[in-house]
């Protein structure tokens, strides 16, 4: 018999020293020029991560990832530019927190959650800078970023979402004006729907996404209603409020000047609706206009915009959404990030990006609303003119992180269906909307 | 041979002679093989470690914390996230929404599947290509074929509402998936469109298993088709079933990307099973501690499904 040389027994030894090795070998720490933990590379190129989200507009997502490769070059460093989906972008962001794989610089911050975490660095000097080359930020704008008498982002862009009329089906039905109050806004509305030609007179979604938490928070301030009180006491539970909760449920169960979907349209529900000629108003940032620069539906000459008629309150309101772009603590280069910001705002690239946006960005500095892309652009002007009526959330307060929660829980979108979809009072749903908000509030409070 | 006595000592025999030790004597624990078979499967089982102990543990550590994502310093709360979400009515009803959206769906899933599995296994021009055709949804990408549903039954342009109104049952349209009643059965819909090829395709397989000997049997003791069905194909399939459908049972329970697409489980919380209240409370609600305890609440439900899965497999091969 022919003898093995390799038995059994030897080669399961041999596989199992092997296998010990390899676990040994793969548990040891990296040995090499510039590997310390924590330590920044000595003589090493930098190389940044930056996050973005991703828009609609394919020119503006190029031209922005543009600006930021551009001052990276400039300055001598990489930069590794990803986009993300608006939908998903804040539960990605939540992810890389607690994993620690945050980017360098984020556009896209929760300010006063993110600076509760302490995840943001304080960049009132980038500010100062940005400020003076482009003629000071927008009020709002400044509030939005600072906490504490320091600024802890960038205002990157407004976003107004306004109001669509149709003024062809308002015309048809007698209507030559815009509606300037909320009454006359649910006359017209009543006038121009009728069921059986599928024309109905407003459409939003009533599901817990943007423009359904945007459209019923702005009503609540329309009505008077407020989130908290200037001294950042939670204030939500009030008549004001309830009566804004009444009112937006009697356009769906009352008037039916909504179509029946809207308790399950996702957050193009209102587009799709207005662009394929279902519905004669409704609520939205400039993406409808430009699909309808486009792509006509054949009344984008008859669509008017504005903000939303004054209710009780007895001002014009406008919900002011948009972006902001941080640094993150956890960034082993701050000072690279600050120039990919700086390169993006500056009077070099800052116009361009808003022009390549087309419509659908609106500045946070003051130099750049006679821009042509406004001024020569009737709709773009007309948004641009609801500016002065943006509201901030947190007004009368301070940005508090709670109110972000509220909002990013689509908590007033929730109440708004429970009125109007599962039959709760308004008293009731507004009670419970307050529970929550305290909730939210002790949350961050004991955190 | 003589000694110093002068007497003779025999040579021992072959016999009485004791073995002779050439080498050295090993350890135990090197004379076992079974030692050395640990040490193989020890990568393995680091691997396994790694990816699915440390973060099975992981959750369990943090539900028992008050863990908010982006905050430091978790805080030991011991049970109270179990008491409050045992006590919360939306995580009372979001599991038993995933009770009825699992038992629905799989019951559905396995007759559909069965009886496609049952004419498949006929033979008829275009079998094979009609095989193809039935894989067809388990095949496409989730998301695409969850987004061509939500279209399908939009109120504004679906084609569900188009053909019931061309045909004249509705006059407005329906809202499939805004409406309470509506939308549950909407996306148990897409659930067993998605998932029915794969309960097909393995009684597909059960059926070709089971031999052509019994069916003459059965035929030549005068069974008819339904006997044949009742006590030759069903017992055959039997392990299959329950393979499939404790599978299938695990997977829907846990089908977090189709509803999050159609519906974001509401209107309302009407499609709002477990694992959405459970990404709603951490990457929503930042509250990671107090949304892991909701599925290691149900932690022991699924280990005995797992369970009960692993010895019919086990019995599955034993008898194969």
């Amino acid at each position: 018999m022919q003898r093995s040389y390799l038995t059994r027994r030897a080669f399961l030894r041999l596989a199992g020293g092997l296998s010990a090795g390899a676990v040994v070998v793969a548990c040891a720490p990296a040995v090499g020029p510039g590997a310390a933990p924590g330590a920044a590379p000595a003589m090493a190129r930098p190389d940044l991560v930056f996050w973005a989200p991703q828009h609609f507009i394919t020119a503006q997502n190029e031209f922005f990832t543009e600006s930021i490769k551009l001052a990276a070059a400039a300055n001598d460093f990489d930069v590794d530019v990803q986009l993300f989906p608006w939908g998903e972008y804040h539960q990605k962001q939540n992810a890389a927190i607690e994993a620690g794989t945050l980017p360098d610089a984020l556009l896209g911050v929760s300010v006063s959650q993110h600076y509760a975490m302490g995840i943001l660095t304080d960049v009132s000097d980038l500010f100062e800078e940005i400020a003076a080359s482009g003629g000071g930020f927008f009020e709002p704008d400044i509030r939005e970023v600072t906490i504490g008498g320091a600024q802890w982002a960038i205002p990157f862009h407004n976003e107004p979402q306004v109001m669509y009329y149709r003024t062809d089906v308002l015309a048809a039905a007698g209507y030559t004006e815009l509606p300037t109050t909320l009454e006359k806004f649910v006359e017209i509305a009543d006038a121009v729907t009728n069921v059986e030609q599928r024309m109905w007179g407003f459409g939003n979604p009533y599901t817990m996404v943007p423009d359904g938490n945007n459209f019923m928070q702005l009503v609540v301030f329309a009505f008077g209603g407020q989130i908290q009180d200037a001294d950042g006491n939670v204030a939500i539970n009030s008549p004001e409020t309830i009566a804004a909760f009444e009112w937006y449920a009697s356009l769906l169960n009352e008037h039916i000047m909504m179509p029946p979907g809207v308790t399950g349209w996702d957050d193009t529900g209102n587009n799709k609706a207005y662009l394929s000629g279902q519905v004669a108003m409704i609520y939205n940032s400039g993406s409808v206009v430009n699909a309808m620069r486009n792509d006509d539906p054949g009344w984008f000459q008859a669509t008017a915009l504005g903000p939303l008629p004054k209710g009780p309150a007895g001002r014009y309101f406008v919900f002011n959404g948009g972006s902001a772009a941080g640094i993150m603590a956890s960034s082993r280069y701050p000072m690279e990030a600050r120039r990919l910001l700086a390169n993006a705002m500056s009077p070099e690239r800052y116009p361009g990006n808003l022009a390549a946006a087309s419509g659908m960005f609106f500045p946070t500095l003051q130099n750049y609303t006679d821009l042509p892309i406004y001024t020569e652009d009737q709709w773009n002007q007309q948004i641009l003119d609801t500016v002065p009526y943006a509201y901030v959330a947190f007004e009368p307060g301070d940005p508090t992180p709670w109110i972000d929660e509220v909002n990013a829980k689509f908590l007033f979108a929730e109440a708004a269906g429970r009125v109007a979809v599962d039959g709760w009072s308004a008293a009731d749903a507004v009670a419970d909307l307050e529970r929550q908000a305290i909730a939210s509030k002790e949350k961050f409070e004991q955190a | 041979m003589a000694n110093s006595s002068g007497s003779v000592r025999p040579l021992p025999s072959l016999t009485d002679q004791q073995p002779v030790t050439t080498r050295r004597k090993r350890a135990w624990w090197a004379r076992e093989e079974v030692f050395l078979g640990y040490a193989l499967l020890l990568p393995a089982l680091l691997v396994l470690g790694l990816i699915v102990g440390y973060p099975a543990v992981s959750g369990i550590w943090y539900s028992f914390h008050n863990k908010m994502i982006g905050f430091a310093n978790p805080r030991w709360v011991g049970l109270q996230h179990y008491s409050e979400l045992i006590q919360n009515p939306a995580v009372q009803l979001s599991i038993w929404r995933t009770a009825v959206f699992a038992v629905v769906s799989v019951g559905i899933k396995l007759v559909l599947g069965l009886g496609v599995a049952l004419l498949l296994n006929q033979n008829f021009r275009g079998r094979a290509l009609a095989r193809g055709v039935v894989l067809l949804p388990w095949s496409l990408p989730l998301v695409v074929g969850v987004l061509i549903w939500s279209w399908m039954y939009s109120d504004l342009f679906g084609v569900f509402n188009y053909l019931l109104i061309k045909a004249g049952l509705i006059r407005q349209p329906l809202n499939f998936l805004g409406d309470r009643d509506l939308a549950m059965p909407s996306v148990i819909l897409v659930n067993i469109w998605r998932g029915f090829p794969f309960f097909a395709v393995n009684l597909l397989a059960g059926l070709q298993a089971i031999p052509d000997d019994l069916y003459e049997a059965g035929r030549v003791d005068g069974a008819n088709r339904w006997q044949l069905f009742r006590h030759i194909t069903l017992p055959g399939l039997r392990t299959v079933i329950l393979i499939v459908s404790l599978l299938s049972f695990i997977w829907t329970a846990n089908d977090f990307t189709s509803i999050w697409v159609l519906t974001r489980g509401g209107p309302g919380t009407a499609t709002e099973i477990f694992p959405i209240i459970t990404y709603k409370i951490a990457f929503i609600g930042l509250e990671l501690g107090r949304a892991a305890a909701i599925p290691v609440m149900l932690l022991p439900f699924f280990t005995v499904l797992i369970v009960l899965l692993t010895r019919t497999i086990t019995q599955r091969e034993a008898e194969s």
